[in-house]
């Protein structure tokens, strides 16, 4: 009998790969819950000890979902109880009562753990009493923040998020067009984070303010900004998209998981911009496992939350990359104009058969834009979109935000000249 | 009604060609006083950056990751 081909990534592989994120975890909060990081030569990579003790609860919270697998559920009970003591610290009960507006953060760790059964009915009452007060809602947040609190705030208390959670995502970037080519990180990461918080991190078919095929093609479009530019911290999160959100993996997602699996393999870990190999290579002893733990345990465990939710049931990248086809001239010319200066995607682009590669002209396109714009060669952004509308390929998020680039550059274009001929300054 | 990018691309094309590479140039001269990336909301809180989101990368500065793959960051990370 012929055997089929798998069609989806293997299990095993995505849970080893959680409890990798798992063993980074623990030893991130042995080294950092206590007095988080400095980093005296480049001191925008410390943090306080609040954000992997959060960062770790939120890991387990999601690996939650897929405790019955072997290895998963002693790592969590293990990191739980070592974690506990950290999130209900007297460090924590000061933060609660010095910082009331910031009072439902603090409180995120004890409130997932609480909701994985590892409960401090003391503590907890502790923390409601610091809640409450006049100034409790005294901070400016975002509105994927307000969403936040909305949902730690249901989490604690089981009432689901009333008209305050639909009216900040009514504000966000989950209703409103995300700008990929001219808006700030943050906003990407508003994306993905309500994302994960309206699927309660998979938990919930999530109800989402535009159709989610709008949402997931603004994730696809995002995903090629960050193949170029090497975020792979970013593109792990925008990944979790097609799991959390219970979506097909396309072409594009599939090929991106693919390059993030392989750099991981490579690296040991899956790899942001902060650990510079040199640094690695010249500390030695504990400063060097500091700062290699220090700036990497963050994208780690991004890979360990993307695993964690490709382990639900269905929810595993696709192995085959297949999706319409376009014309070979087309998939040529983009081929032929895209730039080689980086991404850790061209050499597994390479390794891919025709039929996959043609499957990938979308997100080659998107690339293409991304790669262009970047280095502000708006012509070659003019005619990719010139082609592209040619052969009916137009039809990305990207392309259109390209497009709409392209006519407010034309337009100040106008106004750059009559500014130089009134000033005599070119 | 919003109006598809395939719609967008299209109006674009139709529309008068303008010389982008004299606009290209003008914004690569201009380059780094136009970049909004650094633009974020930081606040420090008990003496120490401290980003109210969680699962914010602790800087926000974007930087290549480049050929770390000759170095195991998990393994420094281990001490081994």
């Amino acid at each position: 009998m012929r055997t089929l081909p798998q069609s989806k990534w293997d299990a095993a592989d995505l849970r080893d790969r959680l409890c990798r994120a798992l063993d980074i975890a623990k030893r991130a909060v042995d080294f950092f819950a206590g007095e988080g990081y400095a980093d005296a030569q480049v001191p925008e990579n410390s943090f306080g000890p609040e954000k992997p003790i959060a960062e770790t609860a939120m890991l387990l919270y999601a690996a939650a979902a897929v405790r019955d697998l072997p290895d998963v559920s002693h790592r969590i009970e293990e990191i739980a109880h070592l974690l506990a003591a950290h999130a209900r610290s007297r460090r924590t009960l000061l933060n609660v009562a010095l910082h009331p507006s910031a009072a439902l953060d603090f409180a995120v760790p004890h409130v997932l753990l609480t909701k994985l059964g590892y409960c401090d009915p003391d503590f907890d009452n502790l923390v409601k009493s610091s809640l409450g007060w006049q100034t409790q809602y005294g901070h400016e947040r975002p509105p994927f923040a307000s969403v936040e609190q909305e949902w730690i705030t249901s989490l604690w208390t089981g009432v689901e998020p009333g008209r305050d959670w639909r009216s900040g995502l009514l504000d966000s970037v989950m209703h409103r067009p995300l700008d990929i080519l001219g808006g700030p990180r943050q906003n990407a990461y508003g994306f993905t984070h309500l994302i994960m918080y309206c699927t309660d991190f998979g938990n919930r078919a999530g109800r989402f303010p535009r159709r989610r095929s709008t949402i997931l093609d603004e994730a696809s479009s995002l995903l090629a900004k960050c193949l170029d530019e090497e975020d792979y911290d970013l593109a792990g999160e925008l990944l979790m998209a097609w799991p959390l959100m219970g979506a097909r993996w396309c072409p594009s997602a599939a090929f991106c998981f693919r390059v993030l699996a392989r750099v991981e393999d490579q690296v040991g870990l899956l790899p942001g911009g902060t650990t510079k190999a040199n640094r690695v290579s010249t500390l030695e002893g504990k400063e060097r496992v500091r700062y290699a733990l220090g700036t990497g345990y963050h994208t780690a465990l991004v890979m360990g939350l993307l695993c964690a939710a490709a382990l639900r049931p269905g929810r595993a990248p696709s192995l085959r990359i297949v999706g319409p086809k376009c014309e070979r001239s087309f998939l040529d010319q983009l081929l032929g104009c895209i730039d080689r200066d980086q991404g850790h995607w061209q050499p597994e682009l390479s390794e891919l058969t025709d039929s996959e590669r043609n499957a990938l002209a979308p997100l080659l396109l998107d690339i293409a834009i991304a790669q262009k714009c970047r280095k502000h060669e708006y012509e070659a952004v003019s005619q990719l979109l010139v082609a592209a509308s040619q052969h009916g390929m137009a039809n990305s998020t990207l392309c259109g935000q390209a497009a709409l680039l392209l006519e407010r550059l034309a337009v100040c274009s106008q106004g750059v000249q009559a500014n130089s001929d009134a000033t005599g300054v070119s | 009604m919003s109006i598809s990018n395939q719609d967008i691309v299209k109006r674009f094309v139709e529309a008068k060609a303008v010389d982008f590479n004299a606009i290209g140039k003008i914004v690569t001269d201009l380059g780094p006083a136009l970049s909004a990336s650094d633009i974020g909301y930081r606040v420090v809180l008990a003496g120490r950056p401290f980003i109210i989101a969680c699962l914010m990368p602790a800087a926000d500065i974007r930087e290549l990751v480049g050929e770390l793959r000759s170095v195991n960051v998990r393994a420094a990370a281990a001490g081994e």
